[in-house]
């Protein structure tokens, strides 16, 4: 617990200073063996931050991770539903046919549906229409430990906005993925640093 | 195609009015300068069609005998005017929009007009407008008043007779010649913008002493510097080049979208123990069920004010000191007492508390909580399951919650517009604010400033008023009173009887007056609409804002009436004795959005006559409130406030005191919870 504090603490301040340096070029993996419970590296494309997320409290099959300064990311079996602290979050998401395509239980177009906060603090909805456009066996590296897992590529569309999701899921972990978020905070990558 | 302001700051091509109206709730300050000309204007968008702006001008040279003798000094003056356009018809695509505008109705007459305009956009890239103008706006090919056709008094314009200002002059509106303007915008990259029209403005009260007038045509480029910065740069009248800066925001696009708060506590489902997730909070179990709430709620910017539990059913009190928005405190607190009331608690019943007292007693189901964290239309589906209601039962401080003391040391701001001099002023300086409050509804609280740098104090216009002094001194407090205790005050807050509010407040109410107030409101809980009385006898104090008065001293009370129109806009009137011991009423209508921000107008009308009140002939004025999280994005309810008035003088002056009833219990109330609800799950 202590290491992933350290370890917590170590990208959170790569993160605060500017122009922020890479965090990978911090972790090591003898660093992340030390580390007993699972940590997510989590990076914004819009942002341009990255932190290192820690599993903080789960309600029913959602598990919501958080970062050292109050940022929480939540994921319905690894598909984002839920973000807090970015600003321009995700208030919450309908993704069981994302789930299904996942599983491979889903063919064609299929609908997906976000919530977001607009100016005057109403709830505001998206819908997208997806499909799979992808899916293949690959073989990734997440700080040198080789992860077999099937890519699975999610285009979406709404008015105004083309998504190009990816998945990366091996042995039922996400283990790697691009998702995204909003127009301003765009892409949510992550990466499952500890099991 | 980007609608832009003149140089008037209202909507339009150079000089000249467009018909377009800018995107709802805009607000825009502008700046323009020609030479001996400068112009600030504030334009609000107050509702999709109309358009309403105050303006300040600063004017060289201009003819000595132009109008009345107000603001005059030598060949300067300064003078101030409204003006208004609404929009008739949106553009279609056979038809153009179409506006019709009043400047200068009120003010003392320099820039008086009237028009009718029309714009088409004919390509993506070109727009064009035409209109019809009337008094200043028929300087140049005028001709006999269409209107004639409606009765010969339409043909003659009457100059206005010197006044004090501030009047309507009805009987001159759409009168006179009339005359035609016009011209093209052409954008021709996504930041750049050209112009030409055709002016009918003569500017003869200007042509010679000020500028020299030669041609009715203005050229212009607009250049998009930034999201909310307009750069422009004109040649005006075949003479002079002018330059304007406009900053535009819209209070609807807050710069942080929902905010950068820290995450909210998480559910934690009555299940989850028994997966691990018990130690979600790690709040030490030593403690006493209420010290452990009033940790968590701590973590999160919140307090605990009391906590009952009987049976199934916990009654939660809290204090909320961080978020704007009570239903989003609301939402955490019932959040984190998922992480500590026992299991067999189903009902939340949770009550924001201010100043002691008991708002509004929102009741919720855990189950409904645990079930909807994640839903997609959690915000609509927790709403619809909550009760709201009135707290019936008394409050149940936990021990230990009162004495409660408070301390802060800050920065502190002030301003002054319009003083003719040095049309702004302002100081800064540091302040340290205190509040103890020994037992449940008793409130003391007060705050001292020093000044470190600032000229407010340099103003030397001394009040000609013939009223009793009771603002028009303003001046003499901003120069004695440094430093100066600006307020101190005991108070008592109660709940005399049903959907009846009680305050009685004793001290230095503000910097200039002291005394006794004493107010009843009565506001039930899911009511629009809300009354109440304020009677009071105050004292002037000393320009040095110490503990001294002066010999000044009045009984002033209003009765007051609030509304919440539900559709953005909301309404107070107060009738009653003002300080000067004039009888009258106030009316004020503010634009009020879900987020906190507000623009509104007052005016107030006394006994008074207004030769009598002096320049300006009544008070009137501009309120604008900002919330400091939309700002910056984080959980606080501080509030930047600011009202401009025109001038400050003595008839229809109320006195200050700190957390009246109708907003302390406002936002703990409907519809203000179902208006901020979406902020619940944040």
């Amino acid at each position: 617990m202590i290491r992933a504090v350290l370890i917590l603490g170590l990208i959170a301040l790569a993160a605060c200073s500017r122009p922020a340096p890479d965090p990978r070029s911090q972790i090591t993996r003898a660093q992340l063996e030390t580390v007993t419970t699972p940590l997510l590296l989590a990076e914004l494309t819009g942002l341009g931050t990255a932190a290192g997320v820690t599993p903080v409290s789960a309600n029913g099959d959602v598990t919501t991770w958080q970062t050292g300064d109050g940022v929480s990311l939540s994921f319905r079996s690894g598909v984002v539903v839920a973000t807090r602290g970015l600003g321009q979050d995700v208030l919450s998401a309908d993704v069981e046919n994302t789930l299904a395509a996942l599983r491979g239980a889903r063919e064609g177009y299929y609908t997906r549906f976000h919530s977001f906060m607009d100016g005057e603090h109403q709830t505001g909805f998206r819908s997208f229409q997806c499909r799979v456009t992808a899916r293949a066996a690959e073989r990734i590296t997440i700080f040198d430990h080789v992860h077999a897992t099937t890519r699975v590529d999610e285009t979406c569309l709404s008015p105004g906005v083309q998504v190009d999701n990816s998945y990366w899921l091996g042995g039922g972990i996400m283990w790697k993925s691009k998702q995204w978020v909003g127009p301003v905070t765009g892409y949510l990558l992550t990466e499952r640093l500890v099991r | 195609m980007q609608t832009g302001y003149n140089t008037f700051g209202t909507p339009g091509l150079i000089d000249m009015p467009t018909a377009h109206a800018m995107d709802d709730g805009e607000l825009a300050y502008t700046f323009s300068y020609s030479q001996n000309t400068k112009r600030h204007t504030l334009t609000f968008q107050m509702t999709p069609r109309l358009t309403g702006s105050f303006r300040y001008s600063l004017l060289n040279d201009m003819d000595p005998g132009s109008g009345p003798d107000l603001g005059t000094s030598g060949s300067f003056r300064f003078d101030r005017s409204f003006s208004l356009q609404y929009l008739l018809s949106q553009e279609t695509e056979s038809w153009p929009a179409v506006s019709i505008g009043l400047n200068d109705f009120l003010g003392t007459g320099i820039y008086r007009s009237e028009h009718l305009v029309a714009s088409k956009t004919l390509t993506p890239q070109l727009r064009a407008t035409g209109g019809i103008g009337w008094g200043r706006l028929a300087g140049v090919g005028g001709f006999d008043n269409p209107l004639g056709v409606f009765g010969d008094r339409f043909k003659t314009r009457e100059e206005r007779v010197a006044n004090q200002g501030g009047e309507v002059e009805a009987s001159e509106i759409f009168r006179g010649d009339a005359a035609f303007f016009g011209g093209f915008e052409y954008q021709a990259t996504e930041k750049l913008k050209f112009s030409a029209e055709y002016s009918s403005d003569r500017y003869t009260l200007e042509d010679g002493a000020t500028f020299d007038y030669i041609s009715p045509f203005n050229f212009g480029v607009s250049y998009q510097a930034r999201k909310n910065i307009n750069l422009k740069a004109h040649y005006l009248y075949g003479s002079e080049v002018g330059v304007q800066l406009t900053y535009a925001l819209n209070p609807k696009n807050p710069p942080n979208y929902s905010g950068l708060e820290k995450a909210p506590p998480p559910v934690v489902r009555r299940s989850a123990a028994a997966l691990g997730w018990d130690e979600t909070y790690r709040i030490s179990a030593q403690n006493s069920l209420q010290r452990r709430a009033d940790q968590l709620l701590r973590q999160y910017g919140l307090g605990l004010h009391g906590l009952t539990v009987s049976g199934t059913r916990a009654r939660i009190e809290i204090d909320n000191r961080s978020y704007m928005s009570q239903a989003q405190a609301i939402g955490r607190a019932a959040r984190a007492m998922t992480g500590v009331l026992p299991p067999q608690v189903e009902t939340f019943e949770v009550i924001p508390v201010k100043q002691g007292i008991a708002g509004a007693a929102v009741t919720l189901r855990r189950r409904d909580l645990e079930m909807l964290e994640f839903e997609l239309d959690n915000a609509w589906d927790s709403y619809a399951r909550a009760k709201i209601d009135s707290a019936t039962d008394p409050l149940t401080p936990m021990p230990g919650r009162y004495p409660y003391f408070d301390y802060e040391v800050g920065p502190y701001f002030a301003t002054s517009f319009f003083d003719p001099d040095n049309p702004f002023r302002a100081d800064a300086g540091i302040e340290v604010s205190a509040r103890f409050e020994p037992a449940q509804g008793v409130v003391f609280q007060g705050a001292v400033r020093k000044k470190l740098v600032g000229n407010l104090a340099d103003s030397t216009r001394d009040s000609t008023s013939v009223l009793p002094h009771v603002r028009s001194d303003f001046n003499l407090y901003e120069k004695h009173g440094d430093p100066a205790l600006t307020h101190l005050t005991g108070a008592y807050y109660f709940k005399p009887g049903a959907d009846l509010y009680g305050r009685v407040t004793a001290g230095y109410f503000e910097t200039q007056y002291g005394g006794v107030s004493t107010e009843l409101l009565w506001k039930p809980v899911d009511s629009r609409i809300a009354a109440g009385v304020e009677v009071n006898y105050v004292r002037q104090r000393a320009f040095d804002q110490g503990f001294e008065f002066r010999d000044y001293e009045i009984a002033t009370g209003h009765a007051s009436v609030y509304y919440d129109f539900g559709n953005g806009f909301e309404a107070q009137i107060d009738a009653g004795r003002y300080l000067a011991g004039d009888w009258g009423a106030t009316f004020a209508l503010d634009r009020t959005f879900k987020n906190g921000w507000s623009v509104g107008a007052f005016a107030t009308l006394t006994d008074v006559p207004f030769d009598e009140f002096g320049e300006g002939s009544f008070d009137k004025g501009i309120r604008i409130e900002v919330p400091i999280g939309w700002v910056n994005g984080q959980a606080t309810r501080e509030t930047y406030t600011n009202v401009i008035r025109p001038v400050t003088r003595d008839g229809g002056a109320r006195v200050h005191v700190n957390d009246r009833l109708y907003e302390t219990v406002r936002d703990t109330h409907q519809p203000a919870l179902a208006d901020t609800w979406g902020r619940f799950w944040r």
